[in-house]
Parts: structure tokens; C-alpha cells; sequence
């Protein structure tokens, strides 16, 4: 545990920071706004939780959402009242922070590797196959015609539509369409990760080139977007829509997706370091937080390009770094087990 | 363009054997044994879902066997996307492992499996191939060479051999399918077995990869080929007589040979019929080269670079050993296609013959151009 005020050049950025260790690795972090906690999902199936208003909590209490099996992916329940999880026993759960579990879905013999919750519904994947459920978590339909195993979705910022990254392109589908055939965005390539821009305009990947790919949706124009020396992984918007925060350089390289797109300019670079891993915009303001390979939590401003060292977290790869919805809080986690939440206060 | 082989010296790392083999010839009862078996570790097992299941552990993964072509300019470069997502998700375990075995379905070509593991940067951080191992059926092998190119790449690429069922077939027929498998791979291990009864520490953890074991591993590497005739002698292309038809489609640009039938007539690679060989229906061969005196380290980089970026994707893998004048350590190298990997081992001792040795396993070798190149590497 260790608390720490920082000064940032020009401006002064006040936080405390709350830093513990799990056994398990971190795999994914995610807020459950609405009862007030931060979810960590670990390599042996739990989510431990810390509540906001008391992160120095002696205790952590956990959630056995895979009993005998490792989680895979975390997100917010629609509700904000707890966490949907997949893990590599081929289950989709729902856990309340007080502890109830609820089997969304179960795939023999796949693992659930993706997820993406909107306020709206949840889809996840398993294989080739996606699931849609509504808020509840009822199941709605499933979406089986992709050429590949499924590697990244994303829903629309409305939450009507979403799209499904694959081999060769990512398919964009409706939520309410009973039948329909999936619109296409082909590049040829294995496209490991997908997000859509907040304002609705473009969809990205980020590819086993080591490249970024994107789609502007109004022509389905290609946008392709290189130079990176690692997977670009961890993908993350501004709250405009203006800007995308990427992973995969020994600087959090940010494009700027005003007008036609950021394909042919030259990126921001923020947090300049050891390679990232991970990376969170700021919900409200224009910063950046990223994670790199050796444990250390910058935050960038977009605006006058400065950055700060924040806070060691542990000493192996920033694995999952998110905000809480309202922005006073950074949720870390380690591939070591490490974790931490950074409060800024009011 | 040709990649490096990363560090393979780092046995931090968690060794990955590849196992292949055609759909009968004994795969499964070899899985079986690893994972039963009191050796005291554990194993990650990533079989494909339509081989043969009938094995069943927490550490038993399907993979689909998704090959994917890299867009980075280097036209063989195909990896399984599947694996890099399994092993990552391996690595996220609370429980870990000691070692993962791939096993890969008859009709797999092993190439992308082997390069996954040098291409992708996220599995060679944790993960290093150890050796690849090939399950052949000593009754039926002689029928898959004839119809299936995929059993053929899989001796090629093969560092172990467990040539299973000796037991079904005569001695004599064991030998022939034994000469048979060196004259597409002669650097393979081969260990004869029934019902897979091979010794675990014969196939498991080799370090085959490794360039400081790959002449402990292969000490007849840097013998040369018995004599014609002789017991162990491999039919290559030294021994004077010519064993196969291979129909290249090329010109190799030498007319001297007189046409077929004509006096002076030699029955060579060129005159398109069988010469009574059986191993008339393999393409993949070895070529074995060797040089007695000292190579130029800088010509033969750029041979070699050259050779492999342009031919990469015929030559399945090359290994070598290299005297380079001006340095008393060898030089061992090794290539998986497009991708190599190269680092000076120990001293020449002062009772052993210096000299260079390199081997190729590939289609549409060329031996005297090959031979041709590595010559104007001497110093």
C-alpha cells in the first residue's frame, strides 16, 4: 500500500494511489459504477473486488465466477450493478457484487474470449460464434457466419449494431435484424482486436502486422496505419471521438481521427517509455493513462503534449488498465498479480 | 525477407513439442502416455478437434488449426492464429505448466506451427519450440509418400522420428522404409517402436532448436555418408548413380547429357523416367554439402540471406556447420524456411578435422547451384 501526490509540469494533478498484489495474474479490470466497486478478473477464475469508497480494505472479497478455470474477459453488467465474465470453461457469467452468479451461456469445449456489454445488451464470442443477449441477459440471437475464430467486438455507440473482428475484415451486425447478411469490411489480414469510434464514424483494428486498420464507414474507405513494433492491442478513444489511444510503442501513439481520418498524418505521441500495453482515455478530459511492459502507469494531456510518470504498479507488463465511468478513478492490473486504483479525487 | 530465429538459449522459456503424424500412425497413444505417465511434469496438450479425441485432462485445449498468411512481405510466412491465442491464454493460468505439446491433424502442414513460434513476438517471449516430432507408420508410410505431399513434409520437418509398428512389417521392409525417410530427411533421430513404446526423454525436451545441441543431438551431422553400399549409406546426390525423377519444369541450362536412349546417355534427374527406385514418388529431398576449407563469414551471410529469401519457401529447413576463417569457435546455423538463426558454439578441438558442412531439406534443390554458392563462400 502506499499513497503518493504527484506535480505535473504547468498543472497540478493530485491522486492518491492504492497498490496491492494478487496471486494470479490480472486479466482484466472493469467498474461496477453503479454499486460502487472495481472489479479485478484473475487467472484462477475469481473477480476480487475493492469498494471506491474504501480501496485500502483489509480484505479482498471475491467472486468464484470460474470455479477451476481461468477468466478470460471482464466487463461492467449493463446495470452497473456487477460483472460479466467469460473464462476458458466455456462460460459466460453474471455476478452481482454481492455475490450472486447467474450462467448466461455455456459453450462446450470453446473458451469465451470475448465480450462487449453495452447499456443495451451483451455479445460475446466462442469461436465462430457470437451471442447476443439483451440487458438482462436473456439470450436474443446468435451470429454464427464468420471465416474464423472470433478476436475482438465492439458495439456502435448507440448500442444497436456491432462489430466482430476475424481473419480477413471484421462483419457489422444489427442487434434487431432477424435475419440479415453481416456488411463486410474485408483487409486481408488477421485482425486481433476491433473498437468503433464514439461517433459512430469509424471502426478500427489492430492487426498481426503489427499495424492498425481502419474502415471510415460512410465509404467503407481503408485506412491503414503502420510503424508500430509490437501488436497494437489495447485501443482507446476520447470522448469526442477525436482522438484513438494505442498500445504497441514505446510511446502511447494517438491519432487524430477529425475530418476524413488520421491515415497519412503523423500521430501524437504521449508517455514516451518502455513499450505499452495498455491504454485509457480519460471519460471527461483529454488524458491519456497508459501502462507499459515494466509495470509503470503514465498519464499523457492531449493538449499541451506533456506526461508524467504516475506510479509503479508492479514490475511485469500492465495487463488491464480502465476508468470508472465518472473519471475520479484509474482500475490497474499486472500480468504478475499486481494491481491498484489511482483516486483523483472530486 | 528473412527473419532471425530468436535467442533459442533462453530455457526459461516453456518448451512446445510439436507432434505430427498421419491420422493412425500412433499419435494419440503417444499423447496418451505423456499425459499418464509418472514423469513428474505437466503438460499442456493443444490437440485439433477433428483428430482423435479419446484423451481427456484440464490441460487438454482444441484449436482449430486457423493458418494465417502474414502480410509482411515474406511469401512463406504463415502462422497459426489459433496457437497464438491458446498459448496466451495458457500463460494466464493461476496453475502453470511445465511444457505444452501441439498436436497437429495428418493433413497439417507443420511450417506455420514451427514459424508461429518465431514470428509472433507475444509466444516467443514465453514459449520456445523445442523439437518437432513426426509419428510415421512403418507399414503404411511408403503408401502415404506416394499420395500425400503433407506425410512427406511432415518427415521433412521432422527432428524426431518415431517410426511405430516395426512389428507389423519385415526387416527387411523396415530398412526400406527407413532409407526411405533418410532420403528426404537426414537429420532426423529415428527411434524404432510398437504401440509408440518409445522412451518420453527421447522425444520430450530435445532442445532441437537449440543451437548449442544440435550437433550433441546429431553427431552423424558431421559424419560423412557411408559408402555405397554400405550399411547406413543414404542414396544422395554424391553416390553416382541417380535415384530420382523428379520433373523440375526448369531448364537447368546444361545440354551435355546425350538424349535418352542415345549412347553416353546418363539416366539423371533430367530424362523423366523411373530408373526402378522406389523412391521415385517423393519431391522432398536432402542435399548434403560440405567444403574442407575455411568459408569467409561475410560471403557466406550473404549467400545464405540471398538464398534463403529468394528460395525460402522451397527449402523446408537447413542446418550447418561452419569453419570461418578467422575464428577458432563453429558457427552453427539453422533456418525454418525464411527464417534463421545462426551463433558461434564451441572451439575446433585441435584432434578434429575442420570443415563446413551444410544441409538442406526442400523441393526443386538445386545441388549444383547449391554447391556452386556454398564454394564461392571459401575464404
Amino acid at each position: 500500500m502506499s499513497t503518493a501526490q504527484t506535480a505535473a509540469p504547468g498543472a497540478q494533478i493530485g491522486f492518491r494511489a492504492y497498490l496491492w498484489q494478487f496471486k494470479s495474474g490480472v486479466v482484466a479490470v472493469a467498474s461496477a459504477e453503479s454499486a460502487g466497486h472495481a472489479g479485478f478478473g484473475l487467472g484462477d477464475g475469481s473477480i476480487a473486488l475493492r469498494p471506491f469508497d474504501n480501496p485500502e480494505a483489509e480484505t479482498t472479497r471475491r467472486l468464484i465466477a470460474h470455479p477451476d478455470a481461468t477468466l478470460l474477459c471482464l466487463a461492467a453488467a449493463p446495470d452497473g450493478e456487477g460483472f460479466v465474465s467469460g473464462g476458458d470453461d466455456g462460460r459466460l457469467m453474471l455476478t452481482t457484487v454481492s455475490g450472486e452468479g447467474q450462467e448466461l451461456a455455456t459453450v462446450p469445449r470453446k473458451w469465451i474470449e470475448q465480450l462487449a456489454v453495452s447499456e443495451g445488451g451483451i455479445v460475446y464470442g466462442a469461436g465462430k460464434r457470437v451471442g447476443l443477449l439483451n440487458a438482462r441477459g436473456e439470450p436474443v440471437a446468435t451470429f454464427d457466419d464468420h471465416p474464423s475464430t472470433v478476436t475482438g467486438l465492439a458495439f456502435n455507440p448507440k448500442g444497436k449494431r456491432f462489430a466482430v473482428s476475424h481473419y480477413g475484415g471484421v462483419s457489422l451486425w444489427w442487434c434487431k435484424a432477424e435475419t440479415q447478411p453481416a456488411k463486410r469490411l474485408n483487409w486481408k489480414s488477421s485482425h486481433l482486436t476491433v473498437t468503433w469510434s464514439p461517433d459512430g464514424k469509424f471502426v478500427m483494428t489492430a492487426t498481426q502486422e503489427n499495424e492498425m486498420h481502419g474502415w471510415r464507414l460512410s465509404d467503407s474507405a481503408d485506412m491503414r496505419m503502420s510503424g508500430y513494433p509490437n501488436k497494437p492491442r489495447s485501443l482507446s478513444w476520447s470522448k469526442d471521438g477525436r482522438w484513438l489511444a494505442t498500445s504497441g510503442a514505446e510511446v502511447v501513439v494517438v491519432w487524430d481521427c477529425k475530418g476524413k481520418g488520421p491515415m497519412g498524418t503523423a500521430p501524437m505521441e504521449l508517455n514516451r517509455g518502455a513499450v505499452v500495453t495498455a491504454v485509457a482515455f480519460h471519460p471527461r478530459l483529454g488524458m491519456v493513462a497508459s501502462g507499459d511492459v515494466n509495470g509503470l502507469i503514465k498519464l499523457g494531456r492531449v493538449n499541451d503534449e506533456t506526461s508524467i510518470d504516475m506510479e509503479q504498479l508492479g514490475r511485469s507488463p500492465v495487463t488491464a488498465l480502465t476508468w470508472s465511468r465518472d473519471g475520479r478513478y484509474l482500475i490497474a492490473g499486472g500480468e504478475d498479480g499486481s494491481a491498484g486504483i489511482l483516486d483523483f479525487g472530486e | 525477407m528473412s527473419q532471425s530465429l530468436p535467442s533459442s538459449a533462453d530455457f526459461s522459456k516453456t518448451p512446445v513439442t510439436v507432434l505430427t503424424g498421419y491420422l493412425g500412425a500412433g499419435k494419440t497413444t503417444l499423447l496418451n502416455r505423456i499425459l499418464t505417465e509418472n514423469h513428474g511434469k505437466k503438460y499442456a496438450v493443444i490437440i485439433n478437434e477433428f483428430g482423435e479425441i479419446g484423451i481427456d485432462n484440464e490441460l487438454v485445449v482444441d484449436a482449430d488449426e486457423e493458418v494465417f498468411e502474414m502480410n509482411n512481405g515474406c511469401i512463406c510466412c504463415t502462422v497459426r492464429g489459433d496457437l497464438i491465442r491458446i498459448i496466451e491464454g495458457l500463460f494466464k493460468r493461476k496453475d502453470r505448466f511445465d511444457a505444452i505439446v501441439v498436436e497437429t491433424t495428418g493433413l497439417a502442414d507443420p511450417g506455420p506451427v514451427a514459424q508461429t513460434f518465431f514470428v509472433d513476438d507475444d509466444v516467443s517471449r514465453r514459449a520456445r519450440l523445442d523439437s518437432i516430432v513426426t509419428v510415421v507408420d512403418a507399414r503404411h508410410l511408403p503408401a502415404r509418400l506416394k499420395d500425400s505431399r503433407e506425410a512427406e513434409e511432415q518427415i521433412a520437418f521432422a527432428d524426431v522420428i518415431v517410426l511405430n509398428k516395426t512389428d507389423l512389417v519385415s526387416p527387411a521392409e523396415l530398412a526400406e522404409v527407413e532409407r526411405r525417410i533418410r532420403s528426404v530427411n537426414r537429420f532426423a533421430q529415428i527411434h524404432h517402436a510398437t504401440r509408440c513404446d518409445v522412451a518420453l526423454d527421447k522425444v520430450l525436451d530435445r532442445g532441437a532448436f537449440d543451437l548449442n545441441r544440435i550437433l550433441d543431438l546429431e553427431p552423424d551431422f558431421l559424419k560423412n555418408n557411408p559408402a555405397h553400399g554400405e550399411a547406413g549409406h543414404v542414396h544422395d546426390d554424391h553416390c553416382g548413380h541417380d535415384h530420382h525423377h523428379h520433373d523440375h519444369g526448369h531448364d537447368h541450362g546444361h545440354h551435355h547429357n546425350p538424349a535418352h536412349g542415345e549412347a553416353g546417355h546418363v539416366h539423371d534427374e533430367h530424362c523423366g523416367h523411373d530408373h526402378g527406385d522406389s523412391i521415385h514418388d517423393t519431391t522432398v529431398k536432402s542435399v548434403s554439402l560440405k567444403l574442407d576449407t575455411p568459408v569467409d563469414s561475410r560471403k557466406f551471410d550473404a549467400w545464405i540471406s540471398e538464398l534463403l529469401a529468394t528460395q525460402g519457401q522451397d527449402i523446408l529447413r537447413s542446418k550447418g556447420i561452419l569453419d570461418f576463417k578467422g575464428s577458432d569457435k563453429r558457427f552453427v546455423f539453422q533456418a525454418v524456411h525464411m527464417i534463421k538463426d545462426g551463433d558461434f558454439q564451441r572451439d575446433w578441438r585441435s584432434d578434429e578435422d575442420r570443415f563446413s558442412r551444410l544441409v538442406f531439406i526442400g523441393r526443386e534443390l538445386d545441388r549444383d547451384a547449391l554447391q556452386k554458392g556454398f564454394e564461392g563462400c571459401r575464404a
